[in-house]
């Protein structure tokens, strides 16, 4: 069911969030550890900002797999930006394995990643579709419930994107949960759906780790200390800053070993994180249709 | 007002609907995820206070 990671601060290299650390996001390609099947090999993303450029992401997705992509971590060690968003697919049965399936799904300012399955998305796919804009609904270019999700984010956004703070982003986040849990219930789907989101515009992060049932257990989702990233005596790890010189990712496993440089995500919470690297943790409003 | 210790958020003890007694002490909770998350996993909550 995937694995995913943000970075939102100051610039850093690719490498020390997928490769570099105990954890990286490459060994959970291939050993995750907070996931009962442990590969994750269907495809990658990266996706980056280079503000001096655009305030529109760059995306590389392959269908090979993360851990043998010599090409990946190549790039990893020459591309730095002040905004990452990284994902390695497990892809949902029947989902075709494609680079327009992988994540991260780039549309203008915005990148966004999903761990976790729209359920009876084929139930649902039709009045999603039906709800769209032409212009968003042109967007959609892969199959995949994630890449439809991101369509039905956009298209509650509406038109006028080009001032909406972190705020609007979760409020955004909040509004696409309750339409797809409305969908589902208007289709009759009793399975729950599981929908860890993330969403960026480059300047703003925000992630949520949601179930539609609380008492099962969410996919795991954590997000770090403020803090800068350094090597030091062989590990990677983090130190709490408040300087310029810092920053704050969300994963969906922790990267290293210190687990107290790492809060684990509530459930059905959503987290904001401003460009000046506040952190505000929401519980969600009932989104539950019943 | 008291800390739900999964979210870290800060909830009024009488309003509180989700609540539990672990090991002698009550809990409290802003969400039935969060009540469901401490019953799972109580110790990597109980320790961290």
């Amino acid at each position: 069911m995937c694995r995913f990671l943000g970075y939102l601060g100051s610039e850093i290299l690719l490498a020390d969030l997928i490769s570099n650390p105990a954890n990286s996001l490459i060994r959970q390609s291939y050993k995750s550890k907070e996931r009962s099947e442990p590969l994750n090999g269907d495809g990658f993303g990266v996706g980056w900002y280079s503000p001096a450029i655009s305030n529109k992401a760059c995306v590389f997705t392959s269908i090979t797999q993360a851990w043998s992509n010599r090409n990946l971590l190549n790039l990893a060690q020459h591309i730095r930006s002040p905004c990452f968003f990284a994902h390695v697919r497990s892809a949902s049965p029947g989902m075709v394995v494609s680079e327009s399936n992988c994540h991260p799904f780039r549309q203008g300012r915005f990148m966004w990643m999903h761990n976790g399955t729209i359920e009876g998305f084929s139930s649902i796919k039709r009045r999603l579709r039906h709800s769209l804009t032409d212009e968003i609904y042109q967007t959609i270019e892969g199959t995949t419930d994630s890449e439809h999700a991101f369509a039905v984010f956009l298209n509650l956004l509406g038109r006028h994107t080009e001032k909406l703070g972190a705020v609007d982003l979760a409020s955004g986040l909040v509004k696409t949960i309750r339409q797809l849990e409305e969908w589902a219930y208007e289709a009759g789907i009793k399975k729950p759906s599981v929908y860890n989101f993330a969403v960026t515009d480059g300047e703003s992060l925000v992630t949520v780790r949601y179930v539609s049932n609380p008492q099962i257990e969410p996919i795991s989702l954590y997000f770090s200390n403020r803090g800068k990233y350094r090597y030091r005596e062989g590990k990677f790890e983090i130190v709490e800053s408040d300087s310029v010189q810092s920053g704050i990712i969300i994963a969906s496993e922790r990267l290293t070993d210190d687990r107290t440089s790492w809060t684990r995500v509530a459930p059905n919470h959503v987290v904001i994180i401003n460009s000046g690297l506040d952190v505000v943790v929401q519980l969600l409003p009932n989104v539950r249709v019943s | 007002m008291i800390i739900d210790l999964v979210c870290k958020m800060e909830i009024d003890e009488e309003a509180a609907s989700y609540s539990l007694n672990y090991d002698g002490k009550d809990y409290f909770f802003c969400s039935e995820g969060c009540m469901e998350e401490f019953t799972r996993r109580p110790l990597d909550y109980v320790e961290s206070v």
